[in-house]
């Protein structure tokens, strides 16, 4: 019983090194890996480099987009819709796209921001105030003809 | 205008967040057109120190808006000064007016430089703070810098028919010639100048001893003159001139102005006159 329990305890010793040796590489290896952060960290404080603040706020997580809701009103199928939209789709919450042509005021409602992307005159009143964005010279002739001053003129 | 914006306007907020625009620099020829159309008496450089919102490689196909009276209302802002080859240095790229912010650049986010990228998402951003903010003036006339500008090309524009809706005929005889004398007419009174069908001097509120149309103390004058009987209808006049308004008595003038002192401004673009904002409009909300 002993002798077994010996030998037992010989190979369990030889196991049990073999795993802290696995353990210490293991550990050491992580530490490894660890150190230069922790360096790198510590030098930039020593240099004096400044850090450079981080430039997005928010981050590229798609459950961490922009919590606006956009509406999107361009011409539908065109590279120029496309290109927009899957810009803004990375960066907002709610893209929403509709034909600048049949665009109505009315379809803002339950929008952050209303994007007029080249749109030609949409018949919008001088009582909309949908938060909007007019875009390139059709934008200016729509700021125009509600007598803006981002208008054309 | 083509791919640029000027540099001036970067401390703004709409290029700290969400992203911190942080364009590369350029130092572009001044255009020919910035000298032509320059009013002040400084000389513009020959450089100007630029950043490429967006990369099309054409110098046109965006839109500017004219500077000169953009931001004589607080309801209006200039975002990115844009550089163009048809307008005057200043004129505006990116702006806002009310709820309404015009991108004057052509390309789609693609052809965007990542500075322009993220000057836009912050654009987006920014506009959403304005929303229910319609314009508190629309433009309704020109600014008076516009009389100077216009002036200048008194003996170049050779159609008459041209300047009819500025100056008077009796100006446009006496300086038909002289360019520089029409300028200077308008400079010497540049703070008195309104419009009445054409650019006029406001002869009026001079013989009072005012030496301004635009200023709250104006305002404070003319009130003051109610009480006055000898100024009392020249200054009901120019209260008519220079306000919507139309109160009975002095007193009445008096409690409107001390009702809305901070909140009154004049805009030459919204027709010369004095207007009031709403309570609230000028503080909006923090994002």
């Amino acid at each position: 019983m002993l002798g077994k329990h010996t030998l037992k305890g010989k190979s369990g010793c030889t196991v049990l090194t073999l795993c802290c040796v696995l353990v210490m590489i293991f550990a050491f290896g992580c530490r490894k890996k660890e150190q230069p952060q922790g360096s790198r960290r510590g030098s930039s404080t020593e240099t004096t480099k400044p850090v450079p603040a981080p430039e997005r706020v928010y981050q590229a997580d798609t459950d961490e987009k922009i919590n606006l809701r956009i509406l999107y009103a361009g011409l539908p199928n065109t590279e120029r819709a496309k290109d927009f939209t899957d810009f803004l789709a990375e960066h907002f919450a709610q893209v929403e796209t509709i034909d600048y042509n049949t665009f109505k005021e009315g379809q803002s409602r339950g929008f952050d921001v209303v994007i007029l992307d080249y749109a030609p005159r949409p018949n919008i009143s001088r009582e909309y105030s949908r938060a909007t964005i007019t875009v390139g010279v059709p934008g200016a002739d729509i700021c125009s003809s509600l007598s803006l001053k981002t208008g054309y003129l | 205008m083509g791919d640029a914006a000027h540099a001036e306007l970067l401390d703004h907020e709409v290029y700290q967040k969400p992203f911190k625009v942080a364009p590369d620099f350029e130092f572009w020829d001044t255009p020919d057109n910035y000298r032509r159309s320059h009013i002040g008496d400084d000389k513009l450089p020959d450089k100007m120190k630029v950043w490429r919102v967006q990369n099309t490689g054409k110098d046109y196909g965006g839109v500017v808006a004219r500077a000169y009276g953009f931001t004589d209302s607080p309801d209006a802002e200039v975002l990115a000064l844009g550089f163009n080859r048809g307008k005057e240095y200043g004129a505006v790229g990116v702006g806002r007016h009310g709820n309404f912010l015009q991108w004057g650049y052509s390309a789609a986010p693609s052809k965007m430089t990542d500075a322009g990228k993220k000057f836009f998402v912050n654009c987006v951003c920014y506009i959403k703070r304005f929303d229910g903010k319609a314009p508190l003036v629309r433009t309704t006339s020109s600014h008076r810098l516009d009389a100077l500008r216009l002036a200048a090309l008194i003996n170049r524009i050779k159609n008459k028919d041209f300047f009819s809706a500025t100056f008077s005929s009796d100006l446009m005889e006496k300086y038909a010639a002289d360019p520089n004398g029409l300028v200077q007419y308008y400079k010497t009174d540049f703070e008195m100048i309104y419009r009445d069908k054409v650019y006029r001097i406001d002869s009026e509120l001079k013989s009072l001893g005012l030496d301004s149309n635009r200023g709250i103390d104006t305002l404070e004058r003319l009130i003051g003159l109610l009480q006055d009987k000898t100024h009392a209808d020249a200054a009901r006049g120019l209260l008519t001139r220079y306000t919507n308004e139309s109160f009975a008595s002095a007193d009445q003038w008096q409690h409107w102005l001390e009702s809305n002192r901070d909140r009154i401004f004049f805009s030459d673009v919204g027709g010369y006159k004095f207007f009031v904002a709403p309570k609230g409009y000028l503080l909006p909300d923090s994002p």
